[in-house]
């Protein structure tokens, strides 16, 4: 007796396909798995001998041979437990009949439940990519399902319920499209750039920083409102689109954090990993090769609370995800690459004790430990994040309290165009905001006229910049452009772009 | 017609070449009003007045006519006019009168250049000179003497654009007439001399003192160390003027004062730029940039107050500031705040 089907298992975020032979005849009873790391095969042929059991069903007393293929997959055993089950049930029970193109994955409990599994939704996208449309997954991860166009999912709860289905016992009901109902409910945000008093130089660089994608670092001393700031960004950017929800909620299933009511992450995620986080917890990896916290933030915002405050080795692990927009993760044999899109905000304080150029506030630092500080974020990092800006606590009982200050709502409305504007520009360069831009972009798209060469000259020789600072610069003056719709760079836009430097990341005491 | 008197006689008085100074301001000390000085009893009632009678017999009302005939063609300010110049009171032997021919808005810039030097200047210095003074003349005022040389050079350079010339003598004895008119066209030529005044030796360094007054910036060219214009300097340095010159190689008598000067911390000018740049750190402003600078002036240094209280945008002040920084006009001064360059 010979029987067939057909799952999946994850590598990274690519669902792989495997397909799953059983073979029983009769003789000396025994059950082999072949094409499993050893320590599965142990807990698996457990698994699914219980189950069968206890839902009622009788395990057959003869040679069973399971075959996994491929074979070289270093591979979970769990996500095959049903499949497995089904083809030994198959064997026995004559009218289970099921197409072979059911793409068949769950984990079984001993009592023959079901059990979700990690990145359902990488696996269904793989799958359907791959032409497959017929799924049955455990009931858990139907919200998740429910987001994925052109597949027909099957739903279930229990080992029994399933052998019904097959045998047309059961009805078949195959879970609802949720695909149109993810953006419509008004997204709500805690915190709105309506309640920041003041900090107007901030708000301006917060807008620019997620019109061009730019990431931002803030140097201000505790309680001056920088966490207050960062935690309006996602209230400024763009609304997601399906794409991107998709994208973000494949490595927020893979990692296993995926809300199993929400299914589906539709809004820009906020990661704010503590500076004691480990380089395996921000970057990924590990023993399952698990997206790190960096990955989570693919599409929103990573923000990186006291900056200074994180080992080296951590910080600098950020350099290649801010370069490529993605991150390699390396488990035992095998790299997993998981994006890494994310807006990176950080803060800090000027110096350790925190009141450095505070107005009315004594710093006791000593010169060589604020460099000492301030060194802990490389040049080659700093090259990497556009937006440079102080942070100074105001007394806002002195601000004219009847101006009312900007929704956040206005804000992105106007974050929205500029972001249409860039994709149209970049049409063909492969990115999609000046954040992005490479060397052989700038050229192309930074021209300046002589009178912006003279401006930025004598802005350098002012503040004895090194050329490292000037992408940056160029950068966000083609932002500040692009918010004013204008196609040239002009004087005003690079002199606005000179002035988001932080004096707290260079070496001077001031 | 009295304020008109009373500035006659001043004049009249002080074109008197036999009195000193100091018996001049003797005289005027013990007046009431100017013009008393035109009557005779007051004249004898002055005690310790040498040469009295002389005194008496040209400081007369009809003499007033002769005089007025005489300055005529000049501009004269004196010590009571409005417009005399304040750098002149820092002086104990302030002038009583200006005599001057040309622009005498000129004596109120507040961005001038004295440049100092001998007779003996050696002929590339000279070329340099003429360069440099063509170059500072397009945008602020430079101070001169008229003495052959450096001071030469340059207002055959300048043409008189943008200079002040003084002298140490009267006008009338001073130049050749072609000479005259052209500087007076395009800027000034002044001196405290009455215009018949002859010029005498010594009188140089006092013309000197008042060119170093007067600059806010001085720049010293060449000289010995016996040189007479090694008062100038140190005159210039005592009010506190910012003192530039020219280095010279070891024994060039012309540039032993000079190479002196740059050891006590003179700053060296060697390239055009050195000085020009200098000269254009500080360019005008915008209406938008006078508004924030002086909103920062009063008092309000932050960021989100001079937002505020300028009426202008966020993106617009911020623009302001950089650019104020470039210009050298501010500093930032804490993580928010801003203060003036302090010069
Ligand atoms: N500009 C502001 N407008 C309103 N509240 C502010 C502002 N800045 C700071 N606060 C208040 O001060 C508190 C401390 O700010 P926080 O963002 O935590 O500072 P930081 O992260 O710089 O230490 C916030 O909870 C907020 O209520
Ligand atoms: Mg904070
Ligand atoms: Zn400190």
């Amino acid at each position: 007796m010979f029987a067939k089907g057909i799952s999946f298992a994850l590598n990274g975020l690519d669902g792989i396909q495997v397909e799953v032979e059983v073979d029983i005849h009769n003789g000396l009873p025994k059950f082999d798995i072949v094409g499993l790391p050893d320590a599965a095969v142990k807990e698996s042929k457990e698994r699914v001998r219980s189950a069968i059991k206890n839902s009622g069903f009788i395990f057959p007393n003869k040679a069973i041979t399971v075959n996994l293929a491929p074979a070289d997959l270093k591979k979970e055993g769990a996500y095959f437990d049903l499949v497995i089950a089904l083809s030994i049930l198959r064997a026995e029970i004559e009218d289970l009949k099921f197409a072979e193109d059911y793409v068949i994955i769950g984990e079984l409990g001993l009592d023959g439940l079901i059990r979700p599994l990690d990145g359902i939704m990488s696996i269904m996208i793989s799958a359907v990519k791959g032409g497959k449309t017929k799924f049955i997954i455990p009931k858990e991860n139907a919200q998740e399902a429910s987001y994925i166009q052109g597949a027909e999912t099957i739903a279930v709860e229990n080992l029994a319920e399933v052998v019904r289905i097959f045998k047309g016992e059961q009805e078949i009901k195959y879970i609802e499209s949720n695909v149109d109902k993810v953006f419509s409910e008004q997204e709500k945000f805690e915190y709105d750039l309506c309640y920041v008093k003041g900090q107007y130089k901030a708000k301006r660089a917060l807008e620019i920083a997620v019109s061009g994608g730019h990431n931002l670092l803030m140097v201000g001393s505790p309680g001056s409102g920088k966490t207050m700031l960062a935690k309006c960004i996602p209230s400024i950017m763009p609304k997601m689109t399906m794409e991107e929800a998709l994208e973000t909620t494949e490595i927020h299933s893979v990692a296993g954090k995926l809300s199993r009511e929400k299914g589906i992450v539709a809004t820009r995620p906020f990661m704010t990993p503590h500076h004691t986080a480990t380089i395996i917890a921000l970057a990924g990896g590990g023993q399952d090769a698990k997206p790190g916290i960096i990955s989570l933030a693919h599409n929103g915002v990573l923000y990186m609370d006291e900056m200074a405050e994180y080992p080296r080795n951590v910080l600098e692990c950020l350099r290649q995800p801010l370069e490529d927009r993605q991150i390699s993760v390396a488990r035992a044999k095998l790299y997993a690459t998981y994006p890494a899109s994310f807006m990176l905000c950080g803060s800090m304080n000027p110096c350790p004790c925190g009141n450095l150029g505070t107005k009315g506030a004594i710093c006791n630092c000593s010169t060589s430990s604020i460099i000492k500080y301030r060194s802990k974020l490389s040049a080659p990092l700093l090259d990497r994040i556009d937006i440079q800006l102080d942070i100074e606590g105001v007394k806002y009982e002195d601000l004219s309290s009847d101006k009312l200050e900007e929704k956040s709502e206005l804000v992105r409305k106007r974050v929205n165009r500029v972001r249409t504007l860039q994709q149209e520009r970049f049409e063909g360069d492969k990115i999609t905001t000046n954040a992005q831009m490479s060397e052989v972009h700038i050229k192309k798209y930074c021209k300046l006229s002589k009178e912006c060469d003279e401006v930025l000259k004598a802005y350098y020789e002012k503040n004895n910049l090194t050329a490292r600072a000037r992408n940056r610069i160029l950068k966000v003056a083609r932002t500040i452009a692009d918010m004013e719709f204008s196609e040239d760079i002009l004087p005003k836009h690079l002199i606005e772009a000179c002035s988001y430097r932080s004096k707290g990341t260079n070496e001077r005491k001031y | 017609m009295k304020e008109n008197i009373d500035t006659l006689a001043l004049i009249l008085l002080d074109s008197l070449a036999f009195l000193s100074y100091n018996q001049k301001r003797e005289i005027l000390k013990n007046a009431n009003n100017i013009s008393d000085i035109l009557d005779k009893e007051f004249l004898l009632s002055l005690p310790n007045i040498d040469k009295i009678d002389r005194v008496i017999e040209f400081l007369t009302r009809e003499n007033l006519q002769k005089v007025e005939q005489e300055i005529s063609k000049y501009t004269v300010i004196t010590y009571l006019d409005e417009n005399y110049p304040d750098a002149f009171w820092q002086l104990e032997d302030y002038p009583l009168c200006l005599y001057c021919l040309g622009d005498t808005t000129l004596l109120q810039s507040q961005d001038s250049l004295s440049v100092v030097g001998s007779r003996k200047t050696l002929p590339q210095v000279l070329k340099f000179v003429s360069l440099l003074v063509k170059q500072v003349a397009q945008n602020r005022v430079i101070i001169c003497g008229n003495t052959e040389g450096v001071e030469q050079e340059i207002l055959s350079s300048t043409m008189g654009q943008n200079t002040i010339c003084f002298l140490g003598g009267g006008i009338e004895k001073s130049f050749n007439n072609k000479e005259l008119f052209t500087i007076a066209q395009n800027g000034l030529i002044i001196t405290e001399y009455y215009p018949t005044h002859l010029q005498k030796g010594y009188q140089f360094i006092d013309r000197n003192r008042l060119i170093a007054v007067l600059c806010q910036e001085m720049l010293l060219i060449s000289g010995s160390e016996k040189s007479g214009v090694r008062y100038t300097v140190e005159f210039a340095k005592q009010n506190y003027k910012t003192l530039y010159a020219l280095p010279y190689t070891i024994g060039e008598p012309s540039g032993e004062l000079c190479n002196e000067e740059i050891k006590n911390g003179a700053i060296l000018v060697n390239k055009l730029q050195d000085l020009v740049k200098v000269e254009n750190s500080r360019p005008s402003l915008t209406e938008q940039e006078k508004i924030v600078l002086s909103l920062i002036e009063q008092g309000t240094t932050q960021e989100d107050f001079i937002i505020e209280q300028s009426n202008l945008s966020v993106q617009e002040v911020l623009q302001i500031l950089v650019t104020l920084e470039i210009k050298d006009y501010i500093i930032k001064s804490g993580a928010t705040t801003y203060a003036l360059t302090k010069f």
